[in-house]
């Protein structure tokens, strides 16, 4: 189980998370929607524990561990990963060599390069993404929705249990979209990993299937609905669901 | 314009810090990579002369203090001079003086100074000299200082890599960029150690 408590944050001397709460139970699929700049990104890197975000008060617990006292590297150890908005390239740096290195450290024992590379093509079948980015340097050269599916590369072979989408979808044509959907939902179907996506459009959600819906506003949550949330916030914005939240509230 | 230079030849220099003295014939391009997993004091002179081509590739770590000189005098007309430095200063002092002198009623002369460090836990001094006593010549030079690319290392972290390893390849990447894939063959680059 995944659980945010509490949590306020501070960035550049701005409160940008203010009491954020949050639960995501093993398997489940959780969306994140709201306006830009209102923090989702920030919420995602200081769940890796990026150190340009100051937590000021709050937890973040995955299955009974802190991780805001463990180091990134840690917190991706214990099976979280996070696929950013804008993934960076790392140039002299290959996919290969980072992660046959992650896994040698991981496991400490030797790979088997035959099965590793067998692994990483097989990956790259069904994400339908050039092979030759196996041996290239970091996302170096790629396009934006070729950096997505190297991401996804990456996740293929670490096997996360909690992966963190920040904006998936922006970058991807109709036909990667499904490609990547599909990928990503296999690999939920066997794993049984939890998902988090980040998204500003509810097209994702018609391939991907979500068990909620929240909506972040002034550093927290402000409603939590269905899968149908998507399409009234896609209709009426998102002030106009609020205001809908709020004449509830009154009845 | 790429000229092609039919007298072409290659050093490749590892660990060895033997002074080096050269004069390059004219029409020649020479190619100087030099790699030191610790650098130690090193005297290299270049004398060149007509339409010559150098390039000094100088890469390695620094853990002691150490003065490297590069003194390179163009005396002709229509030579290029390329010279890349690339260090990471581990620990202590190190000192790069790179001089390039370029004599008077010379003319169509091209030069480069590229010199880059990554300072860890030392302190590194470039001196970028460019003597020139003609307007003739087309001369750029850049001396950067700083550390590893915080972006870089909490990515390959988050990617399961410990700081420490995080940390290595950078590094390694940062040194190696800068040679030829034969050059970094005989540094081990692509070496697989699985099987
Ligand atoms: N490293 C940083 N330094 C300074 N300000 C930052 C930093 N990271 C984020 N911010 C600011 O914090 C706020 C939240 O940014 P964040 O990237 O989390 O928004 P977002 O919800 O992901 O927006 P978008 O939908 O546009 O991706 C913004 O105002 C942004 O400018
Ligand atoms: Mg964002």
């Amino acid at each position: 189980m995944f659980k945010i408590v509490n949590l306020t944050a501070k960035v550049d001397n701005r409160l940008i998370l203010d009491n954020f709460n949050l639960q995501i139970n093993d398997g489940e699929i959780h969306v994140i929607m709201g306006h830009n700049g209102v923090g989702k990104s920030t919420l995602c890197k200081i769940i890796m524990n990026d150190r340009n975000y100051e937590v000021l008060n709050g937890q973040v617990i995955f299955n009974g561990v802190n991780l805001h006292e463990l180091p990134t590297y840690e917190i991706a150890r214990q099976g979280i990963m996070l696929i950013s908005q804008n993934p960076i390239s790392i140039e002299g740096v290959t996919n290969a060599e980072v992660l046959r290195t992650a896994l040698r450290e991981m496991t400490n024992e030797k790979i088997n390069i035959f099965d590793f590379n067998k692994k990483m093509e097989d990956i790259c079948d069904q994400l339908k993404l050039s092979k030759d980015f196996i041996h290239k340097d970091i996302n170096v050269g790629a396009s934006g929705g070729e950096r997505k599916k190297i991401e996804l590369l990456h996740m293929g072979i670490l096997e996360p249990k909690l992966l963190l989408l920040d904006e998936l979808d922006s970058g991807l044509d109709v036909d990667a979209m499904r490609d990547v959907a599909n990928f990503i939902n296999e690999y939920h179907n066997k794993t049984k990993c939890s998902i988090l996506i980040i998204t500003h459009h509810p097209n994702i959600i018609n391939y991907i299937k979500p068990n909620f819906i929240h909506v972040l506003d002034q550093g927290h949550i402000i409603k939590t609905g269905d899968a149908h949330l998507a399409e009234e916030i896609e209709n009426h914005g998102f002030f106009g669901v609020n205001a809908m939240s709020e004449e509830g509230q009154d009845e | 314009m790429n000229k092609i230079y039919t007298d072409k030849q290659v050093f490749n220099i590892i660990d060895d810090n033997k002074d080096l003295t050269l004069s390059l014939n004219d029409g020649q391009m020479v190619v100087i990579n030099c790699f030191f997993y610790q650098i130690k004091d090193m005297n290299i002179n270049i004398e060149q002369s007509n339409n010559s081509y150098l390039v000094i590739n100088y890469a390695g770590y620094v853990h002691s203090d150490v003065n490297i000189n590069m003194d390179v005098n163009v005396l002709g007309n229509g030579n290029k001079t390329v010279i890349n430095v690339r260090t990471i200063d581990e620990k202590n002092h190190a000192n790069f003086n790179v001089s390039v002198q370029a004599n008077e009623h010379t003319i169509n002369n091209e030069i480069v100074e590229d010199l880059k460090a990554i300072n860890e836990d030392g302190t590194i001094t470039f001196m970028p000299i460019l003597k020139i006593d003609t307007n003739e010549v087309q001369a750029e030079h850049y001396a950067t200082i700083g550390g590893l690319d915080e972006k870089e290392l909490f990515y390959l972290e988050s990617k399961m890599l410990s700081t420490k390893t995080a940390k290595e390849i950078l590094k390694k990447s940062f040194i190696y960029n800068l040679f030829s894939d034969t050059f970094k063959s005989m540094l081990g680059e692509g070496k697989e150690e699985d099987e």
